[in-house]
């Protein structure tokens, strides 16, 4: 903070860190072992993998893409964390932010800059009441959030397949008419220059450090890290934990739903039609982004401004997968959840992460 | 017990102690709060590790390396927080985990049976079917006693059990003590209270920071010559008050019932004023409605009748914010749980609840500079051992983090002050350090609430001492009046 | 005459969908009662549905009509190992019981779908359903009402009731209720905390891996993508929602678990699945299961510890 040398606060960063690198390292560990069971050599697919993630322009404008998406929904986690909810609900705020804002894209049509900007305040608003239901519940019914964000995100995605295959928004009666509907420039989001990813990525970022700068100086950040650090002393105070996390809760989906607009209105992403829109449940590209961005906002400790690089390294990942799938059979889509579960689960174990360093360093580390 | 050791992080809490315990006797361990009697015993009975030393019974060389190890050799404890598990029923807390079974179903009907020889042979009654959660707390360690004796204990270790009793209970509990001694048990006794440790014990060892002061016979032992072991000192603490001239009405409190969480009546009828320039003791044994008066008074829970006047506002039914925005300051029984975030720094701590004011943050965002400036002032001005104010909180010792939070409700300049057992578990320097803060604020002309169970404070600190007996004010005595006559109120006997 | 086959089809379907949200919340009652909040039964379940189906492929050729029971078996066998690990986990290295359970689901799902993807044989795997199932009994013997009835039907009544034996009968369960309400009281007591909750979290999960191998080996959902991703996919979910909405009570839990069975009867019942009906009944289970939750959770008190890890000092 203000008045600390900057070394300082960089230097207690990085030590802080590095118990959620050996985790990291672990679970990558853990993964080249499978990747043997299969009958692969480890670093011939990672290599494929990073090479096809960095090498190519497709698979760097889908680094770039992802790591906006991941760092959006790994805010969205983070942020209700810090007032201690468990907002698993990211992939269903996504949807929500991701369909409003295809139905402003295709229903709505506004003057050029207005469009999109109009979308994606109401993704976010979207997004926002997507949590902010589960927040409530939670806040004033005590009813767990993990639970009630999970069956929001299933109530999500059936919603959306309504309202696609259903009369009332779309009326789109039959698949065969979805192409015909298409989501017009004038809409989009702009796009990098150079690389063919929209400038969400950039947006993301700048919110990471908002979030940061909102956790750590504002009044609203203090009342949510209040809450979830110690909620009777908090409330002792007079501050109101139920509001601090209801509003925990609108914010995270709030972000979540900027991913979805994303999503959507991105050039990285979307087809430009309706059949993007729709989601199956075998996984339209929406499956997963949530957990992928819980699994960031953990390895990077809950940190704002680390999620970036750990979305980042979640979108080489992804990225580099396909590669990996087509060059490698019986690795699939699947294989890339695997590991992503891999590392959330050592990520649960920071004890074991400390154990291990005490082990290298010869002594105690705390 | 020779050479024990122990060290907790940053603390060495029991440090080369050499104890022996005699058949049959009543031994009393005594010692300030944090002299380690507690972890000595929890030691002996397995709840924690030693470090160090080597324990022996009955002449042979033991290894207690659990509490299913002590209980096997015939060891039982009593502990201060009760272990028991609150929806389970009486029976089912004392047979737990000696349990008698055919074949793994539990035997019901047996349990039941020897649990009743159990209580008519110690002489200790209590139903055994009812819910724990719904005993009062004499009862709640009754099973405590009766689940070590059903495990076969011989020797039977009090921690510090009449800290929950009132008088008349606490003399229930020797009446049954001298019948466990007369069938052979040992005891020993575990308190920091000098009246009692000389009524019940045979023999008595006083600890002080971790290591054995000495080991005396009961029958040899005097006031001054305990007093001078536990402390090392005089126990004798004079301050300093200017003349008593109370002021105006501060807070006053008329007819007031308030509800426990267990839907009873806490508080049943109470009525009293604390004015500018006096410390009003509220004196009683915990569990008499002090936490409820607390809570209703500071806006944390609704009176069910009765009214709360503060600077002569009505105040039933505000925000806990809007009371302490009439200049009021809260001192928390628990600091831990109510009085600051263990996880935030000492500055983010000191503006906790007061970071909405203008001079600490401009429509939403937060002035550090500012903050950092306020915190450094308290630490300055009330001796808080912290390196810095960016430290968090949980890394201070509790006489410090007590220091952080009597410094921020005095520093916020309060007209009236509510200070709930501001120096419980705390080391004597600190204590008296909080202790001259209340007088000094008395002295400057704010009124002070101080509710605590610890009766020499409230007779050492008040102008006027109300006892709270079950929910009502039992009678009022002024400064000077001796703790046989406050004794009497506490245990429910009025004038 | 409608009315009334209405009924039995929704009778049949009812129970049918009931079943595994029963199973799988009874096991995880006993998980949570020890104090061991398991998140990630659904990856339980989705592995051992397929080990139950993989084992049923397996012995065949040998047995014939019997090999449904050597898959039931294998169900139960994964599913208390799964269930193992995690209250291994929890229990001895003190992990964060939230986030381990979603990392283990993840991967329980990720390893069983490249298993899957990696192993070509057997129509089973591209969505035709399994030669060898358990057979159900027709009951009722008028035409008009046939509902069938499975076997797993008869369990799925009585394990309620073997769980409140259990948890208020036994030695055992009372050591359970102590580890999830005050393990230091338990502990104490001499009660050993953790081998109490890696046991009764195993345990949970034997019946968490019964409910897996229904799935597959008994009501022959096909193992697909579908199948992981689809609706059976929030079992473990629904069934952990049914638990808190049951305040941990054998009996009532079994009683959630019927209400949230049935509503996801409605969808194959009422729903067809080209229609816009489809999708909205699709909602319902999940919209019932966040009222149910929003209703029932303020008055209610968990096992005291659920959640907390306990270390010896």
């Amino acid at each position: 903070m203000k008045g600390e040398s900057p070394r300082g606060v960089v230097g207690a960063t990085l030590i802080a860190a590095v118990p959620q690198i050996v985790a990291l390292l672990l679970g990558l560990v853990a993964a080249s072992l499978l990747i043997l069971a299969a009958g692969y050599n480890p670093l011939v697919v990672f290599g494929t993998l990073f090479r096809s993630a960095l090498e190519t322009p497709s698979g760097q404008a889908s680094v770039l893409t992802y790591t906006g998406i991941y760092t959006l929904t790994a805010i969205a986690f983070l942020v209700p964390g810090k007032a201690s909810i468990w907002n698993v609900g990211a992939n269903g705020q996504v949807y929500l932010g991701g369909i409003v804002a295809g139905v402003v894209a295709i229903y709505l049509p506004l003057p050029p800059i207005l469009w999109p900007i109009a979308a994606i305040v109401l993704a976010c608003v979207a997004g926002g009441i997507w949590g902010l239901v589960p927040g409530l519940l939670e806040a004033y019914r005590n009813a767990s959030a993990i639970v009630t964000t999970i069956m929001m995100n299933y109530i999500a995605v059936a919603l959306i397949d309504y309202m696609i295959l259903g009369v009332i928004v779309i009326k789109v009666p039959t698949v065969a008419q979805y192409n015909d509907v298409v989501i017009s420039q004038g809409a989009m989001i702009p796009t990098l220059p150079y690389f063919s990813s929209s400038i969400m990525v950039v947006v993301a970022v700048l919110v990471a450090i908002g979030t940061l700068y909102l956790l750590q100086k504002t009044t609203l950040g203090y009342r949510i890290r209040a809450t979830g650090l110690g909620r009777q002393p908090a409330e002792a105070k007079g501050i109101n934990p139920r509001t601090s996390k209801a509003m925990a809760m609108f914010l995270g989906g709030a972000i979540a739903g900027l991913a979805g607009a994303g999503d959507v209105l991105g050039v990285g992403h979307s087809c430009g039609t309706v059949a993007c829109l729709q989601t199956d449940w075998a996984g339209g590209w929406f499956f997963g982004e949530g957990f992928a961005g819980m699994a960031a906002a953990l390895v990077a400790a809950n940190n704002p401004v680390g999620s970036i690089f750990s979305a980042a390294f979640f979108a080489v990942l992804v990225s580099g997968s396909s590669a990996v799938f087509t060059n490698f059979s019986g690795l699939n889509l699947y294989f890339f959840y695997a590991v992503q579960g891999l590392i959330v689960a050592f990520m649960a174990a920071p004890y074991l992460s400390k154990r291990i360093i005490g082990l290298v360093r010869g002594r105690r580390w705390t | 017990m020779k050479g024990i050791r122990k060290e907790f992080p940053g603390v060495m809490a029991v440090d080369g102690v050499d104890l022996s315990i005699n058949k049959g006797e009543v031994m009393g361990l005594l010692g300030e709060n944090g002299a380690g009697k507690s972890t000595l015993m929890s030691l002996l009975y397995g709840v924690y590790r030693l470090d160090a030393g080597t324990v022996e019974i009955d002449g042979r060389r033991v290894t207690i390396k659990g509490s299913g190890d002590a209980i096997a050799l015939g060891l039982g404890m009593v502990h201060q927080a009760f272990t028991l598990v609150p929806n389970m029923t009486v029976m089912e807390n004392i047979v737990l985990g000696s349990e008698p079974t055919r074949a793994g179903v539990l035997d019901r009907k047996l349990a039941a049976r020897r649990v009743d020889e159990l209580m008519t042979r110690t002489g200790l009654p209590v139903g055994k079917d009812i819910l724990v959660e719904n005993l009062p707390t004499g009862f709640k360690q009754r099973v405590e006693i009766l689940k070590a004796l059903y495990r076969g204990a011989k020797v039977l270790i009090l921690d510090e059990p009449t800290s929950v009793l009132t008088p008349l209970e606490s003399e229930e509990l020797f009446k049954s003590i001298r019948k466990l001694t007369g069938e052979g048990s040992t005891v020993v006794f575990i308190t920091h209270k000098l009246k009692e440790v000389m009524a019940i014990t045979d023999r008595i060892t006083v600890m002080r920071k971790g290591k054995v002061v000495g080991s005396i016979a009961t029958a040899d032992a005097t006031f001054t010559k305990l007093a001078n072991m536990m402390v090392g000192r005089g126990v004798e603490r004079k301050f300093v008050f200017s003349e008593y001239k109370p002021g105006a009405v501060l807070l006053s409190v008329r007819d007031l019932v308030v509800s426990s969480r267990l839907a009873t009546r806490a508080v049943n009828g109470c009525s009293f004023d604390v004015r500018e320039g006096e410390i009003v003791g509220l004196a009683g044994v915990e569990g008499n409605g002090q936490t409820e008066l607390v809570e209703a008074i500071m806006g944390m829970r609704k009176p069910v009748s009765g009214t709360i006047t503060i600077r002569g506002r009505q105040v039933s039914g505000l925000e806990t914010k809007d009371i302490m925005g009439l200049s009021v300051g809260h001192v928390p029984e628990d600091r831990a749980l109510s009085g600051l975030v263990l996880d935030f720094s000492v500055a983010e701590n000191s503006v906790l609840g007061t970071v909405d004011r203008p001079q600490f943050s401009r429509s939403g965002f937060i002035s550090f500079r500012a903050v950092k400036d306020f915190a450094r002032r308290i630490v300055a001005k009330f001796n808080v051992a912290a390196p810095n104010v960016d430290v968090k909180v949980r890394n201070l010792s509790g006489g410090n983090q007590q220091k952080v939070i009597v410094g921020r409700e005095l520093s916020n300049e309060p007209h009236l002050l509510v200070a709930h057992q501001p120096t419980r578990g705390l080391d004597v320097a600190s204590t008296e350090d909080i202790q001259s803060l209340l007088v000094g604020a008395r002295n400057a002309g704010r009124g002070v609430l101080l509710v605590s169970a610890d009766f020499d404070e409230v007779l050492d600190l008040s102008d006027r001492i109300l006892v709270l007996y079950e929910g009502k004010i039992l009678g009022e005595l002024k400064r000077g009046v001796g703790i046989d006559q406050l004794g009497k109120l506490l245990g429910g006997v009025a004038e | 005459m409608d009315l009334v086959l209405l009924a039995a089809e929704l009778a049949s379907f009812g129970l049918q969908q009931t079943v595994a949200v029963a199973l799988a919340s009874q096991g995880e009652v006993i998980t949570e009662k020890s104090g061991i909040l398991n998140i990630g039964i659904q990856g339980t379940i989705i592995m051992a549905a397929f080990a139950a189906a993989l084992t049923n492929v397996y012995f065949e050729p040998s047995m014939g009509a019997y090999s449904p029971l050597m898959g039931v078996l294998a169900g139960m066998a994964v599913g208390a190992f799964v269930n193992f690990v995690f209250a291994f986990l929890s229990t001895k290295l003190n992990v964060d019981q939230v986030i381990a359970g979603f990392g283990l689901q993840l991967f329980a799902i990720g390893v069983t779908m490249t298993l899957l993807g990696m192993h070509v044989e057997g129509s089973f795997y591209d969505g035709t359903p399994l030669a060898n199932t358990i057979p159900s009994l027709a009951v009722l013997q008028t035409p008009l009402l046939a509902v069938p009835v499975r076997y797993m039907y008869a369990v799925m009544f009585l394990l309620p009731l073997l769980v409140y034996l259990v948890l208020y009968r036994t030695k055992f369960g009372l050591h359970i209720r102590a580890a999830g309400e005050n393990p230091k009281a338990a502990e104490v007591g001499g009660v050993n905390v953790g081998v109490t909750r890696m046991l009764a979290t195993s345990l949970g999960g034997v019946f968490v891996g019964l409910a897996g191998a229904y799935l597959t080996v008994d009501l022959n959902s096909s193992y697909t993508t579908t199948f992981v991703a689809g609706i059976t996919a929030s079992v473990g979910f629904i069934a952990i929602a049914a638990v808190v909405a049951g305040a941990w009570k054998p009996a009532y839990v079994f009683g959630v678990a019927l209400i949230f069975g049935f509503s996801l009867a409605l969808i194959s019942v009422f729903g067809q699945t080209s229609g816009w009906t489809y999708y909205v009944l699709t909602m319902v289970p999940y919209m019932i299961t966040v009222a149910t939750l929003a209703i029932a959770s303020k008055r209610l008190r968990p096992p005291t510890a659920l959640g907390s890890p306990y270390t010896k000092e």
